[in-house]
């Protein structure tokens, strides 16, 4: 779980590190979409070498991205046996009822296995170079516009960077508690449904009850400190595009018209 | 029951990049029937080596022998229910385990889980609030009405509701105030009078003066010394190089040693100070 | 009399559902750059006091009056810029998701510009000694080093008055002497003054006046030395009685009977220093 939700910030300083994280994000999502462009070998290659190009610049070890697969691989594989198995057309190799082995299948297996692959190590690239609180400030800065419409941008980003905050103590706790009802001979983890469902109540109640009194703690130490919500607040954290920002627009444009150059 | 660790060692993580050491090359022996005391600063290993002894970790390499267990690093994770009630674990902040609806059935709730019938488990558990010093009428009372002091003393019956040969505490005062302490201490100490086998971790070295016959002293993931505690305070420089206090008495003590008094050794507890200061001031009182 | 920053007269304050009061008819003064100490056992009602008087708890009767304010909801805002509070749990009262975004919370809440808010946050860790961890987060710290990004987030809202709500019951020894050591130094070089809300008495010694609570009512007003030389009472009121009394106590037992009030444990040391060199 620890691993899941935590573990993928990689700390560095690298060029894409460094990258405003509203940039990161947009160009994930652009990115994923632009591959979609991607038809014949040619533009795939030029998809799979530009992103093969950027993956060192983040100075993050291939390991990793190659374990950010690990959680996906069964969706993969799923996919890429049912265009096997289901698409026809072109030269039959083997059938039987209506399964069949084709040409044109397997060419779109291998296609859309390159395609998943690139987008999960774009957007494990993006997790690994971004610590969730920048994400949850690119996040409050692009909804911005929607303060207009009295949507309650800032407390909702606030209440968004506390929780993630909150993250890594609830886990605390959570192996706390686990430890402490395990040296009173609870099995987590082991028996039936029936039992397993019972070890439930003695770790959720214990966390429950923690959560409620921090949470009351917390708002009690945010009011003495003049919190007072829908007031005006000035900002210590703020994010600026800089050079490098416009650089990774140049080569996600570079790469569109690639792709569309390529393309059939 | 001993407890004895033969070159133990525990890695946090192993195998990531983020490796920490947790035990380094233990080996030391925790005596049935002793109260051994537990100490060294925040993040010497003392933690680790608790969850060691009821087998909630285990070690990398070496093993651990629990009464008649050995602990590996291929210990299976079944068949430890065995151990648990054996070894009593009350971890800090204790208050935070409670979940039933009554504290009667959350001090029952350890002997139900060891197989103890309900009737027993509930007699252990009256049994086991009169023992802690709780009066009888919270038995029907949810746990969360009670004061933080009284939900420690909760926590600390469920595990003493499991018989454990081995009962050990992790800094159980606390966030107590100070009589809270006072009473937790003399429940320890009369535990400990009938029989228990005690392990405390502690940062009070007053608690430690007073109650321990056994100290382990721990650094950098190490047992750096074991001994009595009248040895262990002597070398009073060698414990504040290492961040460690010293016993109230001690401390005084050496502030009288650098105005000129001479000790032959350090007292520990304020009775013995006053003992010896008064073997030099004798002829005072007779002006 | 002109000069107390906090006033508090005839309060008393009721938890909802509960059947006495946890304070009641609790009267007190602070005066200006002192360092008073409000000492009881848990439950006597201390941290409730502190609560009200930053307006967080809403008094049945009585007047607070801070730094020339009296306390009512026009006030409360003001009031709570002049008084730093740390609480008791170095966990719950971290609201930034790093050190600098929590020193800087305070400062957001007051609307204080940014520039100037860099400036008051790089200055306030640099006073805790904490600058070097500004982008750490909250679960790579120990529970003395979280209290010090607290006691920075204080700091650098620059108050008249910092109160202490058993901010160093949760630390071990060598974290507790570390604060307190802190909190002095910072008192003297900004001119604060300190309320702090405690049962140990080790840090209570330290301070200019005690106030001893007993089941919400204020039982004894005076200087340590007053207050420690009837030691027993403490013990009545679930406190200990300082170690240099009980080691009078212990020689009074075996005929060694020493004269005066209240001797700290550096004048006992120097009292029986004399007495043997007088032999």
């Amino acid at each position: 779980m620890n691993k899941m939700i935590l573990g993928r910030y990689i700390p560095g300083d690298s060029f894409i590190h460094r990258l405003d994280p509203r940039t990161k994000l947009l160009a994930t999502f652009y990115y994923i979409a632009v591959i979609f462009l991607a038809n014949n070998w040619q533009s795939y290659l030029l998809a799979t070498v530009v992103t093969l190009a950027i993956i060192p610049v983040s100075k993050v070890s291939l390991r990793f991205f190659l374990n950010g697969l690990l959680p996906v691989l069964f969706l993969i594989v799923f996919t890429v046996l049912i265009q096997v198995f289901f698409t026809t057309g072109g030269h039959v190799y083997w059938h039987w009822g209506w399964l069949s082995v084709t040409s044109l299948g397997l060419t779109n297996a291998g296609f859309i296995f390159v395609r998943l692959v690139l987008i999960i190590f774009m957007s494990t690239l993006l997790t690994l170079t971004t610590p969730s609180l920048s994400l949850a400030d690119a996040v409050e800065s692009l909804l911005k516009p929607l303060a207009k419409i009295h949507f309650p941008v800032t407390e909702v980003a606030l209440m968004l960077s506390i929780a993630l905050r909150f993250v890594p103590t609830l886990l605390d706790q959570t192996t706390k508690t686990m430890n402490a009802q395990r040296a009173r001979g609870v099995d987590f983890g082991s028996g039936g449904l029936f039992k397993q469902v019972k070890t439930i109540v003695p770790l959720f109640i214990p966390l429950f009850v923690t959560a409620f009194t921090m949470a009351d703690e917390l708002a009690t130490a945010m009011e003495a400190r003049g919190y007072r919500d829908g007031y005006g607040r000035t900002r210590f954290r703020v994010l600026r595009y800089g050079r490098g920002d416009l650089l990774a627009a140049v080569v996600l444009i570079l790469l569109t018209l690639g792709l569309i150059f390529l393309r059939n | 029951m001993d407890i004895t660790f033969d070159h133990v060692s525990y890695t946090y993580q192993a195998n990531t990049p983020m490796a920490g050491v947790g035990l380094d090359d233990v080996s030391v022996t925790i005596h049935g029937g002793a109260y051994t005391a537990i100490i060294g600063h925040t993040g010497s290993g003392k933690s680790t080596l608790l969850q060691h002894l009821n087998a909630l970790l285990k070690p990398t390499s070496g093993t651990v022998r629990i009464g008649e267990r050995m602990i590996t690093p291929s210990t299976s994770n079944k068949n430890l229910h065995p151990l648990r009630k054996k070894v009593g674990m009350v971890f800090q902040f204790a208050e935070s385990q409670l979940f039933a609806a009554t504290v009667r059935e959350d001090v029952a709730f350890g002997p139900r889980n060891f197989g103890v019938s309900a009737e027993d488990a509930d007699a252990l558990a009256v049994q086991m609030v009169a023992r802690v010093g709780l009066p009888e009428d919270v038995l029907d009372r949810s746990p969360f009405d009670l004061s933080g002091g009284q939900m420690r003393r909760v926590a600390i019956a469920g595990v003493l509701a499991m018989q454990p040969e081995v009962l050990v505490l992790d800094e159980p005062t606390a966030g107590l105030d100070p009589a809270g302490r006072r009473e937790m201490m003399a429940l320890f100490a009369k535990l400990h009078a009938d029989g228990q086998t005690i392990v405390l971790v502690t940062h009070q070295m007053d608690d430690v003066a007073d109650f321990a016959d056994d100290v382990l002293v721990m650094d950098q993931g190490k047992v750096v010394r074991q001994g009595h505690p009248k040895e262990i305070f002597q070398d009073a420089q060698w414990l504040l190089d290492h961040q460690l206090g010293l016993p109230r008495t001690t401390q005084f003590a050496l502030r009288l040693q650098q105005k000129g008094f001479k000790f032959d050794h350090l007292p520990l507890t304020t009775p013995e100070l006053a003992q010896m200061l008064a073997e030099q001031l004798g002829g005072a009182r007779h002006e | 009399m002109a000069d107390d920053i906090i006033t508090v007269e005839h309060l008393r304050y009721t938890y909802q559902d509960a059947q006495v009061a946890a304070l009641d008819d609790v009267s007190l003064r602070v005066p200006r750059g002192t360092w008073v100490s409000v000492i009881g056992h848990n439950g006597s009602g201390k941290s409730t006091l502190a609560k009200n008087i930053l307006g967080l708890l809403e008094p049945d009767a009585g007047v607070i009056n801070v730094d020339g304010m009296v306390l009512s909801e026009e006030t409360v805002w003001d009031i709570r810029s002049r008084v730093g509070i740390v609480f008791q749990n170095p966990e719950n009262q971290f609201v930034g998701a790093t050190v600098a975004d929590d020193v800087a919370f305070g400062l957001e809440n007051h609307a204080v510009p940014r520039e100037e808010m860099l400036t008051r946050v790089d200055d306030a860790l640099n006073a805790v000694r904490m600058r070097e961890f500004a982008n750490r987060e909250p679960a790579h710290l120990s529970g003395g080093q979280k209290q010090r990004v607290a006691i920075a987030g204080v700091v650098a809202q620059q108050p008249q008055i910092i109160i202490l709500d058993e901010a160093t019951s949760m630390l071990d020894p060598a974290g507790r002497k570390e604060i307190l050591a802190l909190i002095r130094e910072l008192k003297d070089r900004l001119g604060l003054t300190v309320l702090s809300i405690t049962h140990d008495l080790d840090e209570a010694a330290g301070s200019d006046q005690l106030i001893v609570l007993d089941d919400g009512h204020v039982v004894e007003t005076g200087k340590p030395s007053q207050i420690f030389a009837h030691g027993t009472s403490l013990v009545a009121h679930g406190l200990d009685v300082p170690y240099s009394q009980q080691l009078r106590g212990e020689l009074g037992k075996l005929g060694i009977e020493i004269p005066g009030d209240y001797y700290d444990d550096e004048g006992l040391v120097d009292y029986l220093w004399t007495l043997r060199s007088t032999m």
